[in-house]
């Protein structure tokens, strides 16, 4: 009897588990899904653009999160037209991974509206949250005196200290190039050999090569390393929460996310509608006081206080000294650097 | 001596042969698993550009160093650590296996305690732990040491989490054979005169391979696809194919040459399984001709000629420590060892008990101020509990319908004498050798087709195929055990097969079989990649809510979920221990 008394128990509670498949895959009508990076940001969106376009229009947007790169996940689901999104948040370089050799992206067809940054509308994308990678330190460590650039986080007698740096090419590279006295608007197309002996130089003294973005966070808030390259809304979540952190934007690097919409969606043009408003300055300027991401459209800072301009990277007063990382470069040479990088790491 | 592998009669000729069994189970990952991965590996042979095939993916792979040397990593790592949690586990298992029933259950509970949290929370616990100004440098600082070395970010690191999170899987293992083997084996030996040292190597070591060798296999072959570890904990030194594939799909966005970098990975993989199962014949008929084959007596011979060495040298230094210390017999030694091990094991885990309950933004120990915050956003969010909701559903489901399909199969093996059982076995392992990105990817593709995208069904159906390996591997060792003569016996005496396996061999296997039923939901607790891809995220499962919270920033959000799971679960298990029938409890 003890063993057929066992036997029911194992198989019955797994079998009594409270669980009700739900195979069906109901989309309303006026219902729209967009794929978005998640975390902070996510709640920033909800705010700023889905709850109060659902408000103005009736349609419903629901918020999806994505991996940290969707492209795949956007041509799957383009090419098995299974569309369980309308569209996706993606940087330009992105866009143009999507573009070739096959197209993967609706049309937009939208007119831009006063305000925008040059280059944030295009056929196929619309930037609405920029980004700066950006060199940020602990003042416990250096005070307000700490390095204030490239040149000073390579300058291992001045600046002494634990250092990470992030473990791909994409801002690494220009890093490189600046301290070794390349002005910001010479970077592209990079210079390989004259970037990896620049990075021979400091090589044995980065402690940390961070992976992720939120790595990046607790290293600068738990103070395991004194300096490190970091997305400004990054190292704003850790100066937030009490870190005693400082970025410099001089010699920062700026990218942009946006919306694309997924070719051949049946939704295209409620999310048209969609991105649309989100061009609005005063939506973004919802969104920009949510997340340290700057707006595309500089009328946002006229919905802002002052003093929030300060820790966004398109402010006037930020944005002079960033230059813009180049995505056709990146598009084109990206496969090929990284392998050297990879290699030069590994050796 | 070398009689102890208990020797039978080989199983009297059936009309079928008994691997038919195995059939659903084969057809299922055929399915699932098999066909949509050959489509996307294919990839592999063609031009990225024009489509035209050619071998050039696998000469870029073979031919930079880049890559040769991350293959040459993974491998190394991956034995570093299979060797690491077989030692440490078996001790482990062997005092797990002799424990009462019930402190045995409260034990083998601790073991597995830590794989109820995601491996991104554990591993973000390790760097707030061992960071800079953790408590452990603080703890080394504060006896006097200057310069605490780096905790972090080196090979050790890596290999001592990857060991962590896996002992719970070898021990578990081990258990799992050890509770069945009879213990007046050992008994009649020290009878025939052999010491407790003797007795131990030469007839309970031996009898218990089957359990390590399952062990091994699983550890070894799970370790080969670790990501999320070498990424977080490890230097770029420790850069393992998991991370590679990722980057080129992900990053590159070249599938091509993931799935050229895949392919290889999975070549060496199954050709390791393949080497494996002729050594420690998993695959190969329980229970009769056991040393039929001149290769497997050798390697049998030379096993039990080691065993033999092994048990006259510590027979000779437990003699020598006995005259030395008047007899004492460092049983305690044992008990000492497994308390040891469970503590580091369950470390983690108490620590993430005060890191949820803090005030700070920030994964921080010790945690700066108490609050119930992260507790209050963890039960208001209906994203969250719903996702915690259905990763219990989806694991219950796949627990049941895996261990269905894989205790038939790992029947349908042990009772098999064809030739096709080594190939059956390396199938039930290919869902484990696969990478999880291309099992995503691939099925993906097969289940838009379907129409199984974002449904729950779709889900279930791709983590059936990620725990079959470990349910299987389980149970088929467990039957490797099984004397299969009380089956013989019960026939005999008129039982019919259904009713034969019902009342005889279940029963006896039956430490295998909560084992794998276990481990199976376990491993659809955890996974990720399917319920990424499959879910699109529409349907959040909790490791998947868990990694969209984390792609920025480690919020005690995530560490509150862990602990309200480990939380129900260990009150289920206390549940389940007040209500069992006292005729079940066996003292």
């Amino acid at each position: 009897m003890t063993h057929s008394i066992t036997r029911r128990r194992i198989l019955g509670g797994a079998i009594a588990a409270p669980f009700v498949f739900t195979a069906e895959r109901a989309f309303a009508a006026d219902q729209i899904t967009i794929a978005d990076v998640g975390g902070a940001p996510a709640a920033a969106l909800r705010a700023a653009f889905y709850e109060p376009f659902e408000r103005e229009t009736g349609i419903k947007v629901v918020g999806v999160v994505h991996e940290a790169d969707p492209t795949v996940q956007f041509r799957l689901i383009v090419d098995s037209r299974s569309y369980i999104w309308d569209a996706c948040m993606v940087t330009a370089q992105h866009v143009i991974n999507l573009s070739r050799p096959r197209n993967y992206i609706e049309p937009l067809n939208l007119q831009g509206v006063p305000g925008l940054i040059d280059g944030m509308l295009n056929d196929k994308w619309f930037g609405f949250s920029v980004f700066a990678t950006v060199l940020a330190y602990r003042t416990d460590k250096f005070g307000e005196n700490g390095p204030r650039n490239w040149a000073d986080f390579w300058d291992l007698s001045k600046f002494p200290g634990r250092r990470a740096l992030y473990r791909s090419v994409t801002g690494v590279m220009e890093a490189a190039l600046m301290a070794d006295g390349v002005p910001a608007s010479q970077l592209y197309p990079i210079d390989l050999n004259r970037a990896f002996r620049k990075l021979d130089q400091i090589k044995q003294h980065i402690n940390v090569w961070w992976t992720s973005g939120a790595q990046n966070t607790q290293l600068l808030q738990s103070g395991e390393v004194d300096m490190s390259d970091t997305w400004g809304a990054r190292a704003y979540a850790a100066i937030s929460a009490g870190a005693p952190v400082k970025m410099r934007w001089e010699q920062g690097l700026y990218s942009t996310d946006g919306w694309s919409i997924l070719r051949g969606t049946p939704r295209a043009d409620l999310t048209r509608r969609f991105i649309a408003f989100c061009m609005k300055p005063e939506q973004q300027a919802i969104y920009s006081t949510m997340v340290a991401n700057g707006p595309s459209n500089q009328l946002a800072y006229n919905f802002m206080p002052p003093e929030r301009a300060e820790v966004l990277p398109t402010s006037p007063a930020n944005i002079r000294g960033l230059a813009v990382s180049n995505s056709e470069w990146w598009g084109a040479n990206r496969s090929k650097v990284q392998e050297r990088f990879q290699d030069w790491l590994l050796s | 001596m070398s009689g102890v592998a208990i020797e039978v009669a080989a199983a009297p000729r059936r009309r079928r042969d008994a691997i038919w069994l195995a059939l659903p189970g084969l057809l299922f990952l055929a399915a699932f698993l098999v066909l949509p991965s050959l489509g996307l590996l294919s990839l592999s042979l063609t031009d990225d550009d024009t489509g035209a095939w050619t071998l050039h993916a696998y000469q870029r792979a073979l031919g930079v160093p880049v890559y040769t040397r991350i293959i040459s990593n993974t491998f190394w790592i991956a034995l570093q650590v299979t060797v690491l949690c077989l030692l440490i586990a078996y001790p482990l298992a062997y005092w797990l296996a002799r424990l009462p029933a019930r402190r045995q259950r409260i034990m083998a509970l601790l073991v597995l305690l830590p794989l109820w949290t995601s491996a991104l929370v554990k591993n973000f616990a390790w760097l707030v732990l061992l960071g800079r100004n953790g408590i452990f440098a603080e703890a080394l600082r504060a006896l006097g040491m200057e310069a605490p070395p780096d905790l972090l970010f080196n090979r050790a690191t890596v290999i001592f989490a990857m060991t962590h999170s896996m002992v719970p899987l070898a021990a578990v293992s081990m258990l799992s054979v050890m509770t069945q083997l009879d213990p007046r084996l050992t008994q009649a030996a020290g009878t025939l005169g052999a010491s407790r040292v003797t007795a131990f190597w030469r007839v309970y070591l031996p009898l218990s391979m089957p359990g390590v060798a399952s062990a091994g296999l699983l550890v070894f072959i799970g370790g080969l696809g670790y990501f999320i570890t070498p990424a977080l904990l490890g230097s770029p030194r420790e850069t393992m194919m998991g991370q590679a594939i990722i980057n080129q799909v992900q990053q590159m966005d070249n599938l091509v040459f993931a799935s050229a970098l895949s392919a290889l990975l999975i070549a060496a993989a199954l050709a390791s399984c393949l080497v494996y199962d002729r050594v420690f014949g998993l695959s190969r008929m329980t229970g009769g001709g056991s040393q039929s084959r001149s290769a497997r007596s050798l390697i049998r011979r030379t096993g039990l000629w080691l065993t033999r060495v092994a048990s006259t040298l510590f027979g000779a230094l437990s003699e020598v420590s006995a005259g030395l210390l008047g007899g004492h017999r460092f049983a305690w030694l044992l008990t000492a060892y497994a308390v040891v091990v469970i503590a580091v094991l369950v470390l983690p885990i108490l620590a993430l008990i005060p890191m949820a309950f803090t005030s700070a933004e920030f994964m921080s120990f010790p945690p700066p101020g108490f609050s119930l915050r992260w507790f209050e956003e963890y039960m208001n969010s209906p994203v969250w509990t719903s996702a915690t909701l259905r990763s219990f559903g989806i694991g219950a489901a796949t627990a049941v319908v895996t261990m269905t399909l894989a205790t038939l199969a790992a029947f349908g093996l042990a009772r098999s004498a064809s030739r096709l059982t080594p190939f059956a076995f390396l199938l039930f392992m290919t869902p484990m050798v696969i990478p999880s990105i291309v099992v995503g990817v691939a099925l993906f593709q097969l289940f838009a087709r379907l129409g199984l995208i974002a449904t729950d069904l779709g889900i279930m159906l791709g983590h059936v195929v990620h725990a079959m390996p470990i349910a299987f591997v389980i149970v088929l060792a467990t039957l490797k055990s099984h004397d299969w003569r009380l089956d013989q016996a019960a026939a005999t005496l008129g039982a019919n097969r259904p009713r034969v396996f019902c009342r005889v061999t279940m029963p006896l296997i039956r430490g295998g079989l909560v084992a794998g039923l276990i481990f199976a939901f376990l491993s659809s607790f955890e996974e990720l990649t399917v319920a990424l891809f499959i879910g699109g995220g529409l349907r959040s499962t909790l490791p998947k809510q868990m990694w969209d919270d984390v792609i920025l920033q480690v919020s005690p959000l995530l560490v509150a979920a862990s602990v309200v799971v480990i939380v129900v679960v260990t009150a289920l298990f206390m549940l389940a221990e007040l209500l069992r029938p006292k005729a079940g409890r066996r003292a």
